[in-house]
């Protein structure tokens, strides 16, 4: 059944789009949490998880409170207002 | 403020919090952002910063946020980006999921395909602050829908605790069960308590591992089908599952050779068909499995239909059944050539179980198919066959009802048919007249018309049906004919005929 899911076409260029997309995402929110050049490069190149930056940083070798800058940034990235709790059904 | 709900705390508290947050980040006073939000959404701040009125540095900062913002909605949005192949990976996704889901309990199922890439996650249920309905029939529909080979539950307890209750663990079997019948395997059930508190219920021992992959291994003895037995990949994993399936309906079996394999295959692959294998001949033998046996394993079968669906259906045969009289037997195909049989009582009623299992979509031929069930009732109306004095026709009905001729009359001869004013009459004794086209030999006809043949058997024997059939496009308007008083019965019409025939 494939008619759900028409983009699947042009699926290589979206895992591209997707994996600079990701690197780009990592790389700002470690610049914000005041993350050290060398150590930013260093989890970049290892391909850390978006998930895993956003749940667990500290597990990354990061500082408390950087570990916490992040936490607030998921936050602020991911609230969405009154949207937030709205149920999400098709 | 448009009210949200009956969740105002959450949302109070979570909105204080985004306040003191961009401030810390831009600089921007909590009072122009609660002002601001009391007239615009959170979209309007970050796509239209400007009509915030702050300066460009904090305007800068606020926009090196809504970059990053819009970086993580992107992959967000695209959950492919998950694939929920390990124990970390799930608790992780979940506890993602969950993160910013803390005033009440939900319930949520990603659905995976058959890399375990998701497919969807969807919120099924939301309760009040510690508990959630759902049901295990949701869940199978929505997993249908997506086309899943896999799901993943997973509800919060914003108490805190990640304890699961009976009833979790109860609703976790039941939903196991309920997916099972589909080929859908339910990787875990996970509970989400707060950063670091989670709890699988497969963990606990409560969800197991599937036998193993259906549609890989019914792949695989499908292959070993068009080796005609030389190929000797008999898989040790699919026997364990043929096993493992027997046993759950109730049925002990011995797989000890190839041949007992392939008859487990093909009960279980919803065919009545049972491939014998021969050392000598491969797997050329076929005999039908008997009644009895085949009862055993109705539910097995009524369930492997579904699964017939979600591979796609390839084929669809329907035929007037051979073994009950009046009903027609629908038999599917899946590409690997496992077929599923249904009957019905009317056309009608096979053409709506086609429709209500969705094949359209899967039939690209669907159009045509249904035009060739009704072919046959189009070509009667065309022709006014079993028609009434009041213009109904009752061909529908008749199709398969027996008629018997009562009257005939000659029209007219040509050089290879005659037409013949006929009276046809059914079990209830009401009569059609109809003027039938017949190349038969004399003799022919009296032996063949002289018994009782069915509505469409009575069609195909007009010449002029064939005609239409060919070109539906075809206008051959048969009048309604009126029986002369020349009109006889079959006998006596035909020793008529003869004694012109010796006259001539």
């Amino acid at each position: 059944m494939n008619y759900f899911y028409p983009e699947e076409t042009n699926i290589e260029k979206n895992q591209l789009d997707r994996k600079l997309s990701k690197k780009e995402l990592i790389s700002k929110v470690l610049q914000l949490a005041e993350v050290e050049n060398e150590k930013i490069k260093e989890l970049v190149e290892n391909e850390v998880s978006v998930v895993e930056l956003f749940i667990r940083p500290s597990k990354l070798g990061l500082t408390q409170q950087q570990s916490e800058t992040i936490k607030e940034m998921k936050f602020l990235i991911d609230w969405e207002g009154e949207q937030t709790y709205e149920v999400d059904r098709q | 403020m448009k009210s949200i709900d009956n969740r105002p705390f959450q949302y109070e508290q979570d909105q204080d919090r985004f306040v003191e947050l961009i401030k810390k980040y831009t600089g921007i006073p909590k009072k122009t952002l609660t002002d601001y939000l009391k007239e615009h959404n959170i979209q309007d701040m970050y796509e239209h910063p400007d009509t915030l009125n702050v300066s460009e540095e904090r305007k800068g900062k606020l926009q090196e946020i809504a970059e990053i913002r819009r970086l993580y909605q992107n992959l967000r949005d695209n959950n492919r980006e998950y694939k929920l192949n390990n124990d970390t990976k799930v608790r992780d996704y979940f506890t993602n999921y969950y993160s910013e889901k803390r005033d009440r309990e939900y319930v949520a199922v990603a659905f995976l395909n058959n890399q375990l890439n998701v497919i969807k996650t969807e919120i099924l249920s939301e309760g009040t602050v510690d508990s959630a309905m759902i049901s295990p029939r949701e869940v199978a529909k929505k997993a249908l829908i997506y086309d899943a080979k896999a799901a993943v539950m997973s509800h919060n307890h914003p108490g805190g605790s990640s304890e699961p209750s009976i009833a979790d663990i109860e609703m976790t079997k039941k939903t196991q069960e309920a997916l099972e019948l589909f080929d859908i395997h339910l990787v875990d059930h996970i509970i989400v308590a707060g950063e670091g508190k989670h709890t699988s219920i497969k963990g606990l021992g409560y969800v197991s591992e599937p036998v193993s992959s259906y549609s890989q291994n019914l792949h695989e003895v499908s292959t070993s089908f068009d080796f005609q037995g030389q190929d000797d990949k008999t898989s040790s994993s699919y026997e364990n599952y043929l096993k493992g399936v027997l046993k759950k309906i109730g049925h002990e079996t011995t797989i000890s050779n190839k041949s007992e394999l392939l008859h487990a295959h093909n009960l279980l692959a919803g065919s009545y068909i049972d491939m014998v294998y021969d050392e000598k001949q491969g797997f050329d033998k076929i005999e039908e499995i008997d009644l009895e046996r085949k009862s055993l394993f109705t539910r097995h079968l009524e369930s492997r239909s579904a699964s017939l669906f979600s591979n796609g259906v390839s084929e669809v045969i329907v035929s007037p059944s051979a073994k009950k009289e009046g009903m027609y037997q629908l038999t599917y195909f899946d590409k690997y050539g496992a077929s599923m049989d249904s009957l019905r009582s009317s056309k009608e009623e096979c053409v709506r179980e086609l429709q209500s299992n969705h094949l359209v979509p899967l039939r690209k031929d669907f159009a045509e198919f249904v035009r060739e069930l009704n072919q046959n009732e189009s070509v009667a109306k065309t022709l006014n066959f079993l028609t009434d004095k009041n213009g109904v026709n009752h061909f529908h009905k008749l199709e398969n009802e027996p008629l018997r001729l009562v009257n005939i009359e000659t029209v007219r001869q040509k050089n290879h048919f005659s037409d013949y004013n006929i009276q046809l009459e059914d079990k209830s004794q009401n009569r059609y007249n109809y003027t039938i086209s017949s190349p038969k030999k004399r003799h022919d006809l009296l032996e063949d018309w002289s018994k009782e043949m069915n509505g469409y058997e009575w069609l195909s024997e007009d010449i002029k049906s064939e005609a239409v059939r060919r070109k539906p496009d075809l206008t051959i308007q048969n009048p309604i004919p009126q029986l002369s008083a020349e009109a006889k019965p079959l006998a006596e019409f035909m020793k008529q005929e003869k004694t012109v025939t010796q006259r001539l």
